[in-house]
């Protein structure tokens, strides 16, 4: 990073603080500040959405993902427009007529106040967990850049969250969210269109295309039913659907989005604009993924791509080894791009054959090059106990850091903060408000004027947020962020999901029956997760299920009140 | 499921919430269909 760098991030991020906190000065009121002014329309709603989802971990860990694993995570968001559809026709008008703050509000008007606890209880877990992890993929970023500790990092952006969130609250949050949307989607497919523009000019985007392809990078769709795959076809859609519901549904982060909206409409339309635009967009990373894979193989990469632990085991003593594999390595580069020119000229003569031969070849050293990755990733973690040597999350940054013009690179780490500070604004608006109405207005201090809980909101939102920092400190993440973030909700959201549409569809089921059937089922839902290998997307349908089943089974023995009918 | 009365006639752009939902579910499959043959052209 250079000057012109620093000031492009710099000025991004002190933009969007100052104007999220400037334009929302004037939020005074309790509504104001966790609903908002009802006054959004729909495409900012849309915005909001899609800018809360899709955390820095989406653009730091996706792109890094097509180029190990190919395209396939497209999948895992199949089933959303189905959820967007159930959710506008079921769940948008419940929450409006019953005039909610928080979706959990609802359950107590169905079930009672410990049904309304316990799921605001999950959610809380839940959202905390990920907000620790959506602020700790981007302050790792910047300490790796600036050479920072992590808490630094983790502290100063934590920090510049809280600036704008507490000043605004919701309004803050969706206002920013605009701002930060454009920058990130302008960034993303600037660096996509940079990655094609460095191949050799022999390549054509076609050829660039068909090599990723030939490769298996364009591996989209797999049509195979198999438990225990991540992804394929069937998760997606199925599995997809009941962990999209579940997010958009019963998630006060999402709720909060499109309850902020001036009617049923507007939400809706909001709804449906992300339901649209989404898997286009996930496309669009993962293909700079794949653009940025076909850029790897004409520009030799790192043997490892994170630099800063790559340095401490060089430190540590290890430099002969890691000389040595990097020797064999580059060797291995070497053949493997000698195989690819001949690759490109035979697609570009139309070789069938040829292309076959080249194709088998070029797997065979790549299969080779993984198991020299994994000697280093062997050797530096023998030097560096607890090291996190999976580097996947750093393969795209390292691109940028390494190979973009500057200036570009600035804006690219601009787009990393920007979309943590999104993401995150969007939880802690959401786990204040649960807090604020779920917890302590229900059950701590139900009678106290308007302004006080306002202070307490605010108080509640400086409080999750230093949790969240602690948690990001402290916590070390195995495999890939993406997923991981993807897995912590599978465990909690089929549970919430299934309270939710018990509520909806099952009339005779109380709450004392729903309230075991869920303990019970999350417990299931771990169980699975601890002693089986069946893929994390499906723990969202067996919750729910279970959270269903049980319901029915245990209103027999705890019927619901006659007084709730 | 019932549908939004008061709002029906102000559904932009397709008039109803029927056709939008279906708007969108045609989108999926088209989606779906269009990257399995993406797939599928390099296997």
């Amino acid at each position: 990073m250079n000057f012109l760098d620093w000031v492009v991030l710099l000025s991004t991020i002190l933009f969007i603080v100052l104007y999220g906190t400037f334009r929302t000065r004037k939020t005074t009121t309790i509504e104001g500040y966790l609903k908002g002014d009802n006054t959004m329309k729909w495409w900012m709603i849309g915005v909001s959405i899609m800018a809360t989802q899709a955390s820095a971990i989406t653009f730091l860990s996706t792109p890094g993902q097509a180029i190990e694993d190919g395209m396939r995570f497209l999948q895992f968001y199949f089933g959303l427009p189905l959820a967007m559809v159930i959710i506008s026709v079921t769940m948008v008008p419940i929450y409006y007529r019953l005039k909610v703050f928080t979706a959990y509000e609802f359950l107590e008007s169905r079930f009672d106040l410990k049904t309304r606890t316990l799921a605001a209880g999950l959610f809380l877990i839940l959202r905390g967990l990920s907000a620790g992890i959506t602020l700790f993929a981007p302050s790792l970023v910047l300490s790796t850049i600036l050479h920072w500790p992590n808490y630094v990092t983790t502290i100063l952006i934590g920090t510049l969250v809280i600036i704008y969130v507490t000043s605004g609250g919701t309004k803050a949050v969706s206002l920013t969210q605009r701002q930060q949307m454009t920058v990130i989607m302008s960034g993303m497919i600037l660096a996509g269109i940079l990655a094609y523009t460095m191949l050799p000019e022999t390549v054509s985007f076609g050829n660039a295309v068909d090599i990723a392809g030939n490769l298996g990078k364009l591996n989209l769709v797999n049509l195979e039913f198999n438990l225990s795959d991540r992804y394929n076809i069937w998760s997606g859609l199925i599995a997809g659907t009941f962990l999209f519901l579940s997010y958009f549904g019963t998630d006060q982060s999402q709720v909060a989005r499109y309850l902020g909206g001036s009617s049923v409409t507007e939400s809706r339309l909001g709804l449906m604009f992300n339901g649209l635009l989404k898997i286009p967009m996930q496309f669009i990373i993962l293909f700079i993924g794949v653009m940025v894979f076909v850029f790897y193989l004409f520009n030799q990469p790192p043997v490892f791509h994170n630099q800063v632990l790559l340095d401490r085991a060089y430190a540590a003593g290890e430099s002969r080894t890691l000389d040595s594999l990097n020797g064999a390595y580059n060797q291995l580069y070497n053949e493997k791009r000698a195989e690819v020119d001949r690759l490109v000229a035979a697609i570009q003569h139309e070789d069938e054959a040829g292309i076959e031969a080249l194709r088998t070849k070029i797997l065979g050293i790549e299969k080779t090059e993984r198991m020299l990755r994994d000697s280093v990733r062997g050797t530096i973690s023998s030097v560096i106990p607890g090291a996190k040597t999976q580097d996947r999350d750093y393969i795209f940054l390292n691109f940028v850091l390494n190979n973009l013009p500057h200036g570009i690179v600035g804006l690219l780490l601009a787009v990393m903060f920007s979309a943590a500070m999104a993401s995150m604004a969007g939880e802690l608006n959401a786990l204040a408000s649960t807090t604020s109405v779920d917890v302590y207005k229900r059950s701590v201090r139900k009678e106290a004027p308007p302004e006080h809980y306002l202070r307490m909101s605010r108080l509640f939102t400086v409080g999750w947020a230093l949790v969240a920092m602690v948690f990001a400190m402290l916590a070390s993440f195995a495999e890939n962020l993406i997923q991981f973030v993807n897995i912590i909700g599978s465990l909690f959201y089929g549970t919430i999901l299934g309270i939710f549409l018990t509520a909806f569809y099952l009339k005779r089921v109380g709450g004392s029956a729903v309230f075991w059937a869920a303990l019970i089922s999350e417990g299931v839902v771990f169980y699975c997760y601890s002693y089986t290998d069946i893929a994390f997307l499906l723990f969202n349908i067996i919750g729910c299920a279970c959270v269903m089943g049980l319901s029915l089974i245990f209103t027999l023995f705890m019927p619901r009140p006659a007084q709730d009918k | 499921m019932e549908p939004d009365e008061e709002n029906l006639q102000k559904v932009p752009v397709f008039g109803s919430w029927k056709k939008w939902y279906t708007f969108l579910l045609v989108f999926l499959l088209v989606q779906v269909l269009l990257y399995t043959w993406l797939t599928y052209s390099y296997l």
